[in-house]
């Protein structure tokens, strides 16, 4: 039979055990913020400073130009200036540079002939993202030094500077600043409290598994239901305070605004730790060794959530195929709602697919298992 | 004392063998969690765009196609501005772009035509990106209008103009699953080094079995060392298959030696021995290990130049993950796997990753030693 008051028992005997470890408790507990107030100060939103080499063997008052258009993008640094090319592309392989452009010798005066030339940009392609977010910004730089160009051509030859064909005016909806917060955060909410509380279930299972206390639970009256339920009870608490404190800084400190409905937020976070606990639960009821148990649920945890959950990447970005792995894992999810709710004012409804995805999450990492869980030795 | 040592070492080798779901985790992670990795490619500039076209010229067509992989991926036409709106709302697609009515006609009357966007905030960093590319295109697509227009009217065949040629150094095709494949294997490495060695060496104080080693006639250091190396040998094993899986199945070139590889690849796991040395004799039971390892790993993961160029980062930030070793053996592996380069010329990574081991090392070995003298 099912009681509650067993199942407050377990719990409150799990907290104890718990806090009279000082060491384990604080680490739980201040941990996980920490990591938090880390990653919110130390990731940076957007990709900048990128080093960058510029061989110039024209040394004109144009090539110059071209240098001052790279250093005042703000997306580049430039390094030292480069003698020749062996030197820029040891700069490469030495990983000092991502990426170096040649400004050819006969730069200012093919230009002053009016006509092409041509600029080489050697890019390190070790890191593919880098590399096609560089050669789109140094195309960026390149065209605008064009349209300068261009411009002054005008001027020379027609008298008067040209109309632009085509002017662009662009609207940015919810952050019209591009503030990376809007974006970061909400997703780091859950990186926050998706690795300690899953660990942490692991571990406390499996500790009395291979300690052998369990065989106290085994010999008691209380049911498996109450047993495991009971336990995992003060980290899905703990979790879920951790998400709120972070969500606190997020929007008193952080200034990210909190514009839907506040009762879809807290119910994704209760569900989400509910369900990142589940994760860990799940696997020690499979696996005795602790060792074991750690290195599985960080596989999967920590190995998707990077690629996957649209932390770093929104998952619109990703290719269909990996939709559909990120659609499955509840940690995405969770994402969804926080950046929705936060950032586009979303209410219940808008985001009650998600929510109805973390609750079947959890339906199936409490009920499974609580199926396969036996209370009987071997 | 060799005989010692070998019987040691015998001992945690059986003790992990033993453990067989342990045994399939780890081999599971070097070899399938691999594979899996390189061949899911991510493209974080698949952005994509709504069209709203009042116009259907010409003109707009063009543009429209400019607007190609790999940084868009064009989803859907559509013919309301309701639709434009709903569907950024839903978060469909993160960008809308408008051609008005009248469009190409303000071009050929050379007058400045508008070319509205809308762009979904929510996404900041990618969006950011986006509109950036965007301004690129339609500057090139401006200058090539202008240039149409000279060669037109004034009888000149040619404009300034500086045209970029990118050249991609090392990885030439910029191969997205090769990449991966190695960073999910420094992943691995990193992980079970810091795992396997902290839980060997917690896991006999936890169970109180340490004891038994430390009224045997065995010096601390013998006791730990045999440990340590038995571990950095399973890790090494792991490297092998994982290496194995990434020449062969996965392709990925090594264009460097394999002994700079092999020897690079020793001083990372020991440097990680090193680290995991120092995390073991803060803590008492096997929990606190955990969650204290964890609390470098992320950092040292997410920050070391896999994700985010460390250039990037901000300066105090780039000053704290000069302790990560992954930001060392990061450029060393990189730099053998895919540049050729080799030890003495990546020399300064080299002695830094160095250090960081040594000295990880030898206070973890002296702090363990004070811990049980007492």
């Amino acid at each position: 039979m099912f009681s509650w008051i067993r199942l407050i028992a377990v719990a409150k005997k799990e907290y104890l055990e718990l806090k009279r470890n000082l060491l384990l408790f604080l680490v739980l507990v201040f941990g996980p913020i920490l990591l938090y107030l880390l990653h919110a100060y130390g990731l940076p939103v957007d990709v900048k400073n990128l080093t960058l080499g510029i061989l110039d063997m024209d040394k004109s008052a144009l090539s110059r130009s071209l240098q001052d258009t790279f250093q005042n993008s703000g997306i580049f640094k430039i390094e030292r200036t480069f003698k020749d090319k062996n030197e820029l592309k040891k700069g490469l392989d030495l990983a000092e540079l991502r990426a170096g452009v040649i400004i050819p010798h006969d730069f200012a005066a093919k230009l002053e002939r009016n006509s092409s030339v041509i600029v080489q940009a050697l890019i390190d392609g070790s890191y593919p993202n880098y590399a096609l977010i560089s050669e789109g910004y140094i195309q960026a730089v390149v065209s605008s030094f064009n349209l300068n160009i261009l411009d002054q051509y005008f001027v020379r030859y027609l008298g008067s500077s040209a109309n632009i064909p085509i002017d662009i005016s662009a609207t940015v909806w919810y952050n019209p600043t591009f503030n990376g917060n809007y974006f970061m955060l909400p997703g780091l909410f859950a990186l926050t409290i998706i690795f300690f509380p899953a660990i942490m279930a692991t571990l406390s299972l499996t500790k009395e598994k291979e300690t052998r206390s369990i065989l106290n639970f085994y010999c008691s009256s209380v049911t498996k239901t109450e047993y495991l339920i009971g336990k995992m009870l003060p980290y899905v608490i703990i979790a879920f305070l951790q998400s709120l404190l972070c969500f606190v800084h997020a929007v008193l400190i952080s200034g990210v605004p909190m514009r839907g409905s506040i009762l879809a937020f807290l119910i994704a976070s209760l569900l989400f730790s509910a369900a990142s606990v589940g994760i860990g639960l799940f696997i020690a009821v499979f696996i005795t060794s602790q060792a074991t148990a750690i290195l599985l649920t960080t596989i999967l945890t920590l190995t998707f959530t990077f690629t996957y959950s649209g932390i770093l990447t929104p998952v619109i970005c990703l290719s269909e195929d990996n939709r559909v792995i990120s659609y499955l894992l509840p940690i995405t999810h969770y994402i969804d709602v926080a950046r929705k709710v936060m950032i586009r004012g979303a209410d219940f409804y808008d985001v009650q697919n998600s929510l109805i995805m973390l609750l079947l999450s959890c339906i199936v990492f409490y009920g499974a298992s609580i199926l396969i869980f036996k209370k009987r030795i071997g | 004392m060799f005989y010692k040592w070998f019987n040691l070492m015998r001992k945690e080798y059986l003790l992990f063998l033993r453990n067989t779901v342990l045994l399939l985790v780890v081999l599971y992670f070097s070899t399938f969690d691999i594979y899996q990795t390189s061949t899911t490619s991510t493209d974080p500039n698949f952005f994509p765009l709504a069209i709203y076209d009042m116009d259907r010229s010409v003109k707009s067509q063009e543009i429209v196609r400019r607007f190609r992989s790999p940084y868009f991926h064009v989803k859907t036409y559509i013919n309301e501005e309701d639709e434009l709106k709903k569907l950024i709302e839903d978060g469909t697609v993160s960008a809308a772009i408008t051609f008005p009515k009248g469009f190409a006609g303000d071009i050929a009357a050379n007058k400045t035509a508008n070319l509205q966007i809308i762009l979904d905030g929510t996404n900041s960093n990618a969006s950011e990106i986006a509109l950036n590319y965007i301004h690129s295109i339609i500057s090139e697509y401006n200058i090539d209008l202008w240039t149409a227009r000279l060669k037109g009217s004034g009888g000149r065949q040619e404009v300034p103009d500086v045209q970029m040629r990118p050249f991609f150094y090392s990885n030439t095709s910029l191969n997205e699953g090769w990449v991966l494949s190695l960073q999910e294997l420094y992943t691995v490495i990193t992980l079970l080094g810091l795992v396997l060695i902290t839980t060997a060496i917690v896991n006999e104080k936890q169970f109180g079995t340490i004891e038994q080693l430390m009224i045997s006639p065995l010096k601390t250091y013998e006791i730990i060392l045999p440990k340590i190396i038995t571990m950095m040998g399973v890790i090494f094993m792991v490297v092998f298959i994982a290496l194995f899986v990434v020449l062969m199945p996965l392709g990925v070139p090594l264009a460097g030696t394999i002994w700079d590889l092999f020897i690079v690849t020793l001083l990372y796991i020991f440097t990680l021995t090193g680290y995991g040395l120092l995390i073991a004799t803060v803590s008492n039971s096997l929990s606190e290990t955990i969650l204290i390892s964890f609390l470098l790993i992320l950092p040292i993961l997410l920050l070391s130049g896999m994700y985010v160029p460390v250039e990037s980062l901000p300066v105090v930030m780039q000053g704290l993950i000069s302790f990560s070793p992954l930001k060392y053996y990061l450029n060393l592996a990189h730099g053998v796997f895919l540049k050729g380069n080799s030890i003495c010329f990546m020399w300064k990574d080299f002695c830094s990753l160095l250090t960081l081991g040594v000295v990880s090392f030898a206070v973890g070995l002296w702090r363990f030693r004070k811990s049980f003298s007492e």
